[in-house]
Order: C-alpha cells, then structure tokens, then sequence
C-alpha cells in the first residue's frame, strides 16, 4: 500500500452457521446416556479389553468390540482442580477434571468432578467416585450430561432439583 | 482439555509414582528459564523472579501457577538445511551436522497409557536419535554441552530431565532442586548440562509450530559459539534439541547436532 493517506472501512457484522455433526458409531454411548443413563463401554471380541470412552475397534490387536453396560462408580487414576479454561465452561470455576476408570474398565474416561470440598486431598488419586446426571429434560446426548462427585456425597448431589443419580 | 490440563495430568501422575516435582522444584525451573531468557534479546519473557513469585502467581490447573506456563505466542524461526556435498560445495563455515534423528509416538489419549506419568515417545525418541548419532544413552549427560528442552509447562521439563536419560527416572526434580545455586552441577546456564540456556518455551514464548525450529536453531547457535550473552561452554562440540506435540503431547522429537569439533572427536 502507497497510499498513506488510505483508511479501510469496517462494518461489523455477524455470521451465522447451523450446522450437525455426528458420534458416528459411537452414537450408542451419547443415544443411551440421554435416554438411559447408562454408560456403555466396549469388549474387545479377541483380547477382552474393556475400552471406556469405548472405541469401536480394539487398539491393542485391531479386533472389533461389542457393547458393554458399565457401572456408575470407580476411581479417579489421575487429578486437577481448573481455575482456568475455555469459554463454554469458565462459569464453573474452580473444578476437578480427572481420569476415571470405572470398576470393571481398563482404560480411563476424561470427565469433570464435582465437590462440595474441592481440595487436592480430596480430588486425588484412589479417590472413588460416582456419576451424577442432568435431569432427562435437559440432557441433550453430550458428555455434559453428567459428571463424577466423590462417593460419600453422591446422596448430597442427586438429591438437588437439577441432578438425579443412575438406576 | 487444555493443553495446561494435559501437561498437568503427566506431571502430577509422576509426582504420585516418584513423589516429585514438588511445587518448589517447579518454580526453579521457571526461574532457571525466564532468568535464562534475560540475555536472549529475542525472548518474550525475560524475568528475574523468585521462587515465591511463581507459588504467588495465579492458579492455572493445580499444581501449575501461571509462571509455570509458557506464553502462547506468534514468531517465526527458520533452519538452512542442505547435504553434505551442498555444505563442501559452498565452502560453509563452521556448518552444524545433524547426525542423530528420532520421533516417536505413544498413546494419544492420556487415559489408555498404564503409566500416565511416563512419556515413552520420549525416551523412545531420544534412544533412537542418540544410537543414530553414536551416543550412549545411559552416559548422555556427559556427552554433550547442551539441551534445548520443550519447556511448555516447568513440571514437563523436570520429566524431560528423565526420558531424555539424564538422570535416573524419578530423579528429576531433586536433580534441579539440589544443585540450585551450586555453579558446575545441575541444568543450570553454569552448570553440567544446561537446559534451555536460551530461556526454553517458558522463557521465549511458545510459537506453536515454529517452536521445534525455534530451539533446533538456538542449539545450532550454540554450537557456533554465536549464541551471545547466553552462550554456555563448549567442549564436546555437540548439543539436543527436543520438542513434543500431538493430543497428550503424544509426539515427540529429539535431534542431535554436532560441530566440526564433535564429529572429530568421535
Ligand atoms: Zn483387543
């Protein structure tokens, strides 16, 4: 630009997208943990591996795996309390996100937890944990559908208007 | 996920296997680099600062404070490479060899390693990088001058210290801690084997995508003895550069660089 004495013209505007995607076959874990509240996992068909978050073929040895209900409770494998994050969750602030390996799984699911104590002592390794749900009508099939509270205040928890424990 | 949280996840799964880095050994790491940083003229986040000034700092994810982290930033670094028939043809002086090359992945999702605090692309990386090179892995801290370090976050360095052999896993952060302030030992600018001498990503500002390039270069510099106010003794002649990407900084790179006196000794 030669031009010293040349100024843009900005005019601000908005763009709009509507836009879908999909789980693809993961489908079933986000369709039956709106509907359900179930947490399914997957089987390898060849090594046995139980895979949560599930994964449609086995990692390990390539097998496919079939589809397997976990249950609501394990134990956090690793820990941090977030003072510090994205937009669409920074309201929450202070919280625990951990990896959890539910019993009965063997790898670890990514996934906020929830205290009325949030202190490392607490949201640490060995901790056991159990999941806490939306209310039906306001999960939407997405992992913001629930979330980990430590065992000995899952009563507390789901016993709030807004949340409600699994079967 | 943050990549804070991330980084975080490994570093306190070390802490619960080893029982370090402790939030102390952190905070030297991040007053090693940002004070590294005051005699690079490039860096970003040149600081004198004190332990107490990083437990002080604001809380990111815990345990890292925000002088643990490096500042996500825009640059742009760049190498000249060329062969071996290209260097000679030129008449280049003192060209820098590359004569060791090792990348390597591990599980991308932190939740299907056995071990979290571990990050076998790493060691894998810098074995095979090291072997290419001629060097041994079990002696590597006493065969080269230098290490640029992918420093994103302090508690990662101190796991660095580790896969990268030089120390003995869990070793890490008393490797730091314990030579703090004692010229001749530790990664320290002074010390048995600087790490990061150009401040690291903590130091520098961490220009994603231009990072790896970034310390290659620095190391390169080094090797040169053009590194300026924050050039380190050089007596082997050779030096690493390493850098991590990926979800669950699964990636990872090591390279290793050698002058004219490097190569001759070997
Ligand atoms: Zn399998």
């Amino acid at each position: 630009m030669t031009d010293k004495n040349f100024q843009a013209h900005e005019i601000r505007d908005k763009i709009k997208i509507d836009y879908k995607y999909t789980y693809g076959s993961q489908s079933k874990f986000f369709i039956d943990l709106m509907s359900d509240k179930k947490l399914q996992g997957t089987k390898c068909k060849k090594c046995g591996k139980v895979w949560m978050p599930p994964r449609v073929g086995c990692s390990d040895c390539f097998e496919d795996t079939e589809w397997v209900e976990l249950p609501h409770s394990g134990q956090i494998m690793v820990s941090t309390i977030v003072w510090y994050t994205t937009s669409d969750f920074i309201q929450k602030i202070p919280y625990g996100i951990a990896f959890i390996k539910l019993d009965n799984a063997d790898t670890a699911l990514l996934q906020g937890v929830f205290s009325e104590n949030l202190v490392p002592s607490k949201i640490k390794k060995g901790q056991r944990v159990k999941a806490v749900f939306k209310t039906a009508a306001d999960r939407e099939g997405k992992m913001t559908d629930f979330f980990f509270v430590p065992e000995d205040e899952y009563e507390a928890w789901i016993n709030q208007e807004q949340y409600e424990g699994g079967k | 996920m943050m990549a804070a949280s991330s980084y975080v996840s490994m570093v306190n799964a070390h802490y619960d296997e080893f029982g370090n880095p402790t939030e102390e050994q952190m905070a030297l790491v991040s007053i090693k680099n940002h004070g590294n940083a005051m005699n690079n003229p490039k860096a970003q986040s040149p600081m004198e600062i004190t332990v107490q000034d990083v437990l002080n700092s604001r809380i990111i994810c815990y345990p890292f404070k925000m002088l643990d982290c490096c500042l996500y930033s825009e640059a742009s670094a760049a190498l000249i490479l060329a062969s071996e028939e290209k260097v000679k043809e030129l008449g280049v002086d003192n060209p820098i060899w590359i004569t060791g090359v090792g990348a390597a992945n591990t599980d991308c999702f932190i939740g299907n390693r056995e071990s979290m605090g571990r990050l076998y692309s790493n060691i894998n990386a810098a074995k095979v990088a090291y072997k290419m090179a001629g060097l041994d892995y079990d002696n590597i801290k006493n065969q080269i001058d230098l290490a640029e370090l992918h420093d994103a976050f302090s508690g990662q360095e101190v796991i660095s210290y580790e896969e990268l052999g030089f120390v003995p896993f869990g070793e890490g952060g008393p490797w730091i801690e314990n030579t703090y302030e004692k010229p001749g030992m530790g990664p320290w600018i002074d010390g048995e084997l600087p790490c990061c001498p150009s401040g690291g990503l903590i130091g520098c500002g961490h220009a994603v995508g231009a990072t790896g390039i970034m310390s290659t270069g620095e190391a390169a510099l080094q090797l040169r003895g053009d590194a300026g106010k924050h050039q380190v003794e050089i007596n082997h002649g050779r030096a690493i550069s390493h850098s991590i990407g990926g979800p669950g900084a699964a990636y990872a790179a090591v390279i290793v660089m050698e002058n004219e006196e490097g190569l001759s000794k070997k």
